[in-house]
């Protein structure tokens, strides 16, 4: 192979965006993707009778990938904060924060293939938190600076989208027309309206109408075990696709990066990865992007620590690890008395967004969301049904399952969530993985702000489902006595000054130039409850542009 | 809840008494109604009876959960536990064992395993098996029916989503 111009490390949202990008300018790039190609058709198990029985069917585990740090103490205080499940009590029962699944997929296309699929624009003012609020980090750009490239993405993948779109402005609509709500987040709407709250529909990359040969949803409910219906734009079927269609792009799966090699003159020279046997190879490259999602890649960078750059790659202000913010986010579940049929339609096809401003929220400084969370909560086949809903036993139960299948309606609310000087991402003491590389270890811990946010969450999901006709609460999770994220953000976040971030507005680090990040590692701040994988995208599409352009 | 179940299964590989693979084998070929499991399907009846539906026998859970037994062996030594119990108490009624009670004497055996205190070992045990019925039962299509659960969700799909559901509209 002659050696390509750039080297992805990572095929999710933000390797495949970056990828495509440059492709379409005629450079040669070579990704590198840690886990397997998944088959839409082979592989997800939406047709089958056992569909219910996995979520994700996960090809490369994920869990122990990773180990973690002490979690904090919960206290009485927040007690109204405790998960549970009207069946089986306390889902937590120690009175220590557990930690839960930092969920992710390694794979072609990466977490995209089993999100929901919502991608939102960041509210403007989620840029400016350290300047309006005191908080968190500046972005060292405008919202203007991504908007075109909002455009961009929304326009390839084929985004569905409501015509009003607030305060986010839009310099041309959306590509598809929204999604009718399900007749359920019609019932959520209703409440949200006795309540004065906006009720609208979500921006997803599901399909709406036939685009660019994907058809349209047909509403099945499964995002998250992954599209066999290939409407949802996944990075793989999408930006992927496109990148090897130019003929400038290759990719080679089941590669785990394990270190960046340097060079003198402050470069990358060359990434070390291992084939599927386990032999080491080394490639080189003009340009090196890493996209392995704000826990990997601060991972590869500390792991490339080196005589060069003795505290890690491109760590030279230390905060590649620090400022690690996760998803905050509570989930409450509720039987409504009339039956909605509510295991059909998009997860998240609908949401609230009246909160989601950084000071939306009296008392307390960072925004969030609120959106239907019937598929998001699993609770949309008879499996789930029988073990969380209804329980009991005999011709009872049987006759509970035919009477309250498909009534529970719910509210997924996921809000700011602010750096703190104990959430972060270091390298485990001990854990190694088989390459003899240290494991990233997750250090959570949720402070005062987090915790009253969390409550208001709370609080407004049981006054929307009260509202909506569904006051009988059977299940209620959240962030506060288990560490589960999905979005983490900030590891290696972007700045305009060398001693406190890691890459510039570009995505580039300030030291060594030829180094570049492009996922949600670069966040200065997580945004009021936002989907990241738009901005993941923007970032990276603008992060390209800029290297063809020979800017930065 | 998956947090709870996962530490609960160590458990009791540790503590209970592991049936070996061989010994777990040998008590599912035994013939039916035999051996240490012959309490297995007639309990499995009893969590889920034979109603517009079929019972868990008729679709296999029984066989389904012996099979998942033989990967774990903490579930296997959690159903002949199970299944001795309920043949103890089946006794302590006077009857022969369990699968020899009617109806009405297998739901009050089930009534005290099941509705007993709280946290109790037998209790979790009664219901973590309860739990594993459901989740083979439920992926039967055969169980659907009924339910307003026209599943699987691909390929149909569910493109009336935002009416009413068939059971409102008929």
């Amino acid at each position: 192979m002659t050696a390509p111009s750039v080297v992805v490390i990572g095929s999710g949202a933000g390797g495949a965006a970056f990828a495509w990008a440059l492709c379409q300018a005629g450079v040669k790039v070579h990704i590198l993707e840690a886990g397997p190609k998944y088959d839409p058709r082979a592989d997800y198990r939406l047709a089958l009778p056992d569909w219910e029985q996995q979520r994700f069917p996960e090809k490369v585990p994920t869990a122990g990938r990773q180990t973690h740090g002490p979690l904090q103490a919960l206290e009485p205080r927040w007690e109204g904060l405790r998960s549970w499940n009207h069946l089986s009590g306390r889902l937590i029962e120690s009175n220590r924060r557990a930690f839960g699944d930092y969920s992710h997929v390694v794979g072609v296309g990466g977490s995209t293939l089993h999100f929901t699929g919502e991608v939102h624009r960041l509210h403007p003012d989620a840029m400016r938190m350290r300047t309006r609020f005191g908080v968190a980090a500046d972005w060292p750009l405008e919202y203007g600076d991504l908007e075109p490239y909002y455009l961009q993405a929304e326009r390839l993948i084929g985004v569905a989208g409501p015509g009003d779109p607030g305060v986010r402005r839009r310099s041309a609509p959306y590509p598809q027309p929204p999604h009718p709500m399900s007749y359920a987040s019609q019932r959520l709407a209703k409440g949200c309206a006795e309540l004065g709250l906006s009720w609208t529909p979500n921006p997803v990359v599901s399909l709406s109408e036939p685009y660019d040969g994907r058809p349209s949803c047909n509403y099945c409910g499964g995002c998250t075990r992954g599209c066999p219906w290939l409407d949802k734009g996944t990075a793989d079927i999408t930006y992927i696709a496109k990148a090897l269609a130019t003929g400038h792009c290759t990719l080679d799966t089941e590669c785990p990066v394990v270190r960046l090699e340097l060079d003198t003159d402050d470069r990358v020279r060359a990434a070390v990865y291992a084939d599927v046997a386990g032999n080491l190879h080394r490639i080189e490259a003009d340009v090196f992007a890493v996209a392995c999602g704000a826990v990997e890649t601060p991972r590869l960078l500390l792991n490339s620590a080196s005589p060069q750059a003795p505290d890690g790659l491109a760590n030279e202000s230390g905060q590649v690890g620090k400022n690690f913010m996760e998803t905050l986010f509570w989930t409450s579940s509720a039987l409504h008395p009339e039956p909605l049929g509510s295991h059909r339609g998009l997860p998240s096809d609908s949401v609230c967004w009246d909160y989601n401003a950084p000071d939306a929220i009296p008392g307390v400084v960072g925004g969030c969301r609120f959106s239907a969370a019937m598929a998001e909560a699993d609770l949309v086949g008879p499996i789930n049904y029988a073990k969380r809903v209804v329980g009991g036993w005999g011709r009872a139960h049987k006759a509970q399952m035919r009477e309250q299948f498909g009534r529970v309606l719910g509210i997924n609310a996921i809000g700011e969530s602010l750096p703190d000087p104990e959430s972060f991402v270091g390298l485990d003491p001990q854990a190694k993985d088989y390459f003899g590389q240290r494991k990233a270890r997750i250090h959570s811990h949720l402070s005062e702000p987090e915790l009253q946010r969390l409550s208001f969450m709370a609080e407004r999901a049981r006054d929307i489902l009260k509202a909506a006709g569904a006051d009988k609460l059977i299940e209620e999770y959240g962030s506060y006595d288990a560490f589960n994220s999905t979005h983490v953000f900030g590891t290696c976040r972007m700045g305009t000054d060398p001693e406190t971030s890691v890459v510039d507005a570009f995505c580039r680090s300030h030291r060594w130039r030829n180094l570049l990040v492009v996922d949600a590692s670069v966040f200065p701040s997580s945004g009021g409850g936002e989907s990241p994988s738009l901005t993941i995208n923007a970032l990276a599409l603008r992060a390209a542009a800029a290297l063809v352009k020979g800017n930065a | 809840m998956l947090l709870n179940r996962r530490v609960f299964f160590k458990l009791i590989a540790v503590l209970g008494c592991p049936l070996s693979a061989r010994a777990l084998a040998a008590a599912a070929e035994v013939p039916e109604g035999r051996g240490p499991l012959r309490a297995l399907a007639p309990f499995l009846d009893t969590l889920l009876p034979e109603d517009v539906t079929p019972s868990a026998s008729q679709l296999g859970v029984d066989k389904a959960l012996i099979e998942q037994a033989r990967r774990d062996r903490g579930l296997g030594a959690m159903l002949v536990s199970a299944c001795n119990w309920l043949d103890s108490a089946a006794r302590k009624g006077g009857a022969e064992d369990f699968a020899a009670l009617d109806e009405t004497g297998r739901e009050a055996v089930v009534r005290t395993a099941l509705d007993g205190p709280e946290r109790s070992l037998g209790g979790r045990y009664f219901s973590v098996i309860r739990e594993e019925a459901f989740h083979h039962y439920y992926a039967h299509p055969d169980s659907w029916r009924g339910l307003g659960f026209r599943g699987p969700p691909q390929y149909e799909g569910f493109r009336d989503h935002a009416e009413p559901p068939q059971e409102v509209r008929s």
